[in-house]
């Protein structure tokens, strides 16, 4: 069975990866994840992540170009795919609904 | 490193980018800490190596697996046959005393308020009768009093032992049953096949019948509202109800329930104030609430409000109430005219150590063996290994041979449990079940315990085994030696401690047994008939009955008597003068005039009772034992003619040697005999041992001439060895688990004679080149066994003396333990020792030693 939900720190690691674009790799998202959220992690969290979601569908990777600091090696680029596209709208969509559907804050959603 | 070969490279430049980035905002050491910290934070599921695992065909493998174990087991026949014969042997022994020991403790517990049902027990502290100064039986108006003003009772009921004659239709059917008042169906709950319990007991006239008995009477018929007779009586009984028949774990069974106002005596007894009359059970129902502690304080008062000063001025004893639930009671051993079958708790507790034993030397047995079997195998594992089987498929492989086996011999104990059982109930006279699953934890802790033992002796070649290097097994041709034999040696020496402390058993209890048949009793037990007068009617025609009896050539005596002399159960006091504070508490026997003759007893002074005289009919006067004569401090002489106080002056007339009265647990007991024409409880009859057939059908058609009561008889032999029913049981189970735990012991010794003589066979070898005779290589070979057996007999010894010691506490005559019974315990250890370790041996010997020694 292919694990399709998606988790709170799954989807901000996916997003993550989205944002960085080409320099999505597991160092440079455990820094972005470290300086968004103000919450530490450890690469090999990260990295576990990754994976997971590399094996659910939603991430792709491939190996990219060695850099000096890095001792000569290659370093993994994640994107997202297509699905992981959809799962992050469905889940955008998914919680816009359940606060619309939420008396105290309807008035101040304005758009 | 543990990483996955595909992560290592992008992982390893994470890290390092990441310690080069900490380096120049950090300190180095920080730093370092960082990186590691990194890389302990990598110790995750998804980035660790993942094993190979490349099964091709594993179903053929198991395939493969099952068929070395089933050659292996074929290739070995004896040692297969002795190992997983020896293992069922000791789990049936085991399951056949589980299941007996599940039943003993499953009486009773049928009734749906089981816990709540008491038994009121009575002690008459001193009151000491057949050894115990408890009593099972309580007044009539005990029941009625504790439910009216006891709160913490909600019902309580009289009941007595019935049995008696059942006439419907000029048919007669000798039954036994329960003679009880209204209550007893609200404390015994038994659900109603039919009828209402409520009302079934309502009158005096009411019956209640189980399914077969209204079965057998009325066949298909509507039994309700039908009419009886009982007991030959005028009036009729009405069937009120029909109730399931109790049930096989039912400590008192019945096959009807009568009111208990069927006989005048209670009907007079409930009325009577005075509680001094103790004939009658009381069973009640506790308060859900309540405790016993707080309704035994109860009885204190209740003793004190009812308990008429009369009662007790001539009777020393003070009476104390008991109550003791209704599953407890019913190993109640220790207690006087109790009601229903009793179970033994130290007979129980002995059968489950014994088996136990026996289970264990089984289970040690079996790992002793396929140990010593599967070094045989050292080649295959090498074999296997250089074909390239990895260490765990053969651990798998040793583990899962073994436990299969194990497993094989339960399912092979569990099939002859299941044909043993029968024959095993009957030695215990309990219908013992085959059912494996009432208790849930029988067979999921058999399963345990046979897994427990195949992994155990699987273990040390799945192990040890699988450690070995192909290559030393492979190249050298002599056979490896294997370690840890001193736990096997130990084990060994604990089997036949068991074995010889069971033949000591054996032989002392089959002793007793011989001594208490053969002892000289004072009376001749042989050629005596017996028969229990149930047609009341009958005592008062003995005249005429024994006149008639008396014209058959094979009659020679005949008598009335009120208990059988090899179980007088009946107690009275006496005193020396009607002044006298000490009284001799006295066993009371009443007899017809032939007594003497019909029993073969003696008088040592005096004379016996003669019709002629009237004051022996007029029961003044009394014969007594020698111990009684004793006691009152007269030798036989000087008694003849004193007198001693019991209702009136009784004259001692006679004086009779002293025979055995009671069995031979209790000592012989002062005695009275006095003279008694119109109460008894049995004829005897004593007949010429020639043409018994013949006079049996004389006496019978004699009684059924006079009564419409079926006839039954016994023979005062067969009353006197009822006497030690519990001891002859003890000793067939005992005689059973002593052979099997010897056939175990032997198998075991048997086996691993085998493999130590095969281990052993160059040395034999080079032994006999040179010059060894056949003597000495026996010897040599027997001689470490011999040992052991003699440790064994050394620890035995005492062990046996103590137990059995302690058992021959409990008879009054008893045998010593002499001391041959110890050697021939020994002896025949040795000799059994000796055959097992023999054949080997002499094999061994007689081998050719060329055949031995020539492949190296």
């Amino acid at each position: 069975m292919i694990e399709t939900r998606l988790g709170e720190f799954e989807e901000v690691i996916l997003l993550l990866v989205g944002i960085l674009g080409e320099g999505a790799y597991a160092y440079r998202i455990a820094e972005e994840f470290k300086s968004q959220t103000g919450r530490s992690i450890s690469i090999g969290a990260t990295h576990s992540t990754l994976d997971r979601l590399e094996g659910k569908g939603f991430l792709k990777s491939e190996m990219g170009s060695a850099t000096a600091e890095r001792g000569g090696r290659r370093k993994r680029i994640f994107s997202i795919t297509a699905l992981g596209k959809r799962v992050l709208k469905e889940s955008r969509d998914f919680k816009v609904s359940l606060w619309e559907q939420y008396p105290a804050f309807k008035v101040n959603i304005g758009y | 490193m543990f990483l996955r070969e595909d992560l290592a490279e992008e992982v390893q430049g994470d890290l390092q980018e990441k310690f080069y980035a900490d380096a120049k905002v950090k300190s180095e050491l920080s730093a370092k800490f960082t990186y590691w910290f990194q890389v302990l934070n990598y110790l995750r599921p998804f980035a660790f190596k993942k094993k190979k695992t490349t099964h091709l065909n594993p179903y053929d493998m198991f395939e493969n697996y099952f068929k070395i174990a089933s050659r292996n087991l074929l290739k070995q026949k004896l040692y297969s046959g002795i190992n997983i014969a020896g293992l069922t042997l000791g789990l049936t022994c085991f399951m056949v005393i589980i299941l007996y020991v599940q039943h003993e403790f499953s009486y009773d517990n049928f009734y749906p308020n089981t816990d709540r049902i008491y038994h009121v027990y009575q002690k008459q502290a001193g009151n000491v009768f057949m050894g115990t100064d408890y009593f099972a039986v309580t007044p009539a108006q005990l029941a009625h009093v504790m439910q009216e003003e006891c709160p913490e009772v909600t019902h309580a009921t009289s009941v007595q032992q019935t049995s008696g004659l059942l006439s419907h239709n000029e048919t007669n059917f000798w039954q036994e049953g329960i003679a009880a008042d209204a209550e007893f169906f609200n404390v015994f709950r038994i659900p109603f096949n039919e009828g209402n319990p409520q009302t079934a007991l309502m009158d005096g006239r009411s019956i209640v019948l189980t399914q077969t008995l209204a079965q057998t009477i009325f066949g298909d018929q509507d039994p309700i509202g039908k009419a009886f007779r009982y007991q030959g009586g005028e009036e009729d009984f009405t069937v009120t109800g029909i109730v399931p028949d109790p049930p096989a774990n039912a400590s008192f069974k019945y096959s009807f329930v009568i009111h208990l106002l069927y006989s005048k005596g209670y009907a007079e007894e409930i009325k009577r104030t005075g509680w001094s009359n103790n004939s009658y059970y009381t069973f009640f129902e506790l308060e859900e609430a309540a405790t016993i502690p707080a309704l035994e304080n109860r009885f204190v008062a209740l003793l004190k409000k009812y308990q008429l000063p009369e009662d007790y001025a001539e009777y020393p004893f003070k009476d104390q109430y008991f109550a003791q639930s209704l599953i407890d009671s019913y190993f109640q051993t220790g207690v006087n005219f109790d009601l229903g079958q009793k179970g033994n708790l130290k007979v129980i507790y002995a059968y489950a150590a014994v088996a136990l034993i026996v289970l264990l030397l089984a289970c040690v047995n079996y790992m002793n063996l396929a140990v010593a079997r599967s070094v045989k195998r050292a080649r295959e594992v090498g074999l296997r290994k250089v074909v390239g089987a990895v260490r765990q498929q053969l651990v798998a492989q040793f583990l899962g041979e073994s436990v299969l086996i194990a497993l094989f011999a339960l399912l092979l104990a569990i099939g002859l449990t299941y044909a043993v059982l029968p024959y095993f109930g009957k030695i215990v006279e309990r219908p013992v079940e085959f059912n494996l699953l009432s208790n849930p934890w029988v067979l999921p802790g058999l399963l345990l315990l046979v897994l427990g033992v195949g992994l155990l002796s699987g273990s040390y070649p799945a192990l040890a085994m699988s450690a070995l290097k192909p290559v030393d097994v492979l190249k050298t041709k002599s056979d490896i030696k294997i370690s840890g034999f001193s736990l096997q040696q130990f084990l060994i020496v604990f089997q036949f401690v068991a074995s010889i402390v069971l033949i000591i058993s054996s032989v002392v209890i089959y002793r007793q047994l011989n001594f208490m048949k053969n002892k000289e009793l004072g009376y001749d037990k042989e050629n005596v008939v017996t028969i229990w007068i149930r047609d009341r009617a009958l005592r008062n025609k003995f005249e005429i009955l024994g006149s008639e009896w008396q014209q058959h050539p094979g009659v020679v005596h005949s008598t009335m008597v009120t208990s059988l002399p090899a179980d007088i159960s009946s107690s009275t006091l006496i005193k020396k003068t009607p002044a006298d504070k000490d009284q001799l508490a006295i066993y009371k026997w009443s007899v017809g005039t032939d007594f003497l003759n019909v029993f073969g007893m003696e008088l040592v002074a005096g004379r016996t009772f003669s019709i002629e005289v009237k004051s022996d009919v007029q029961q003044e006067n009394a014969i007594i034992n020698e111990t009684a004569a004793r006691a009152l401090g007269w030798t036989p002489e000087e008694a003849i003619g004193k007198q001693f106080e019991r209702d009136g002056a009784k004259t001692i007339i006679g004086v009779v040697k002293d025979f055995h009265m009671l069995s031979m647990h209790l000592p012989i007991q002062p005695l009275m005999i006095n003279y008694e024409d119109s109460w008894g409880r049995f004829f005897a009859i004593k007949i010429k041992p020639s043409e018994t057939p013949q006079t049996l059908s004389h006496i019978e058609a004699v009684v059924k001439k006079n009564s419409i009561y079926p006839f039954e008889y016994q023979f005062l032999s067969d009353e006197y060895n009822k006497l030690y029913n519990s001891e002859l049981k003890l000793g067939e189970v005992f005689g059973f688990f002593t052979i099997t735990s010897i056939v175990i012991a032997s198998l075991g010794l048997f086996g691993l004679a085998a493999f130590t003589t095969s281990q052993r066979t160059k040395e034999i070898g080079i032994r006999k080149v040179l010059g060894a005779s056949v003597q000495q290589v026996v010897f040599i070979l027997s001689k470490t066994f011999a040992w052991r057996v003699l440790a064994a007999f050394i620890m035995a010894v005492p062990i046996g003396w103590y137990a059995m010691n302690a058992w021959l506490q409990d008879f009054a005559y008893r045998i010593d333990v002499a001391w041959w019974i110890f050697a021939l315990a020994g002896l025949s250890a040795f000799l059994l020792a000796g055959i097992s370790i023999g054949y080997q041996s002499l094999k061994a010997s007689w081998a050719n030693p060329v055949d031995s020694l020539r492949s190296e």
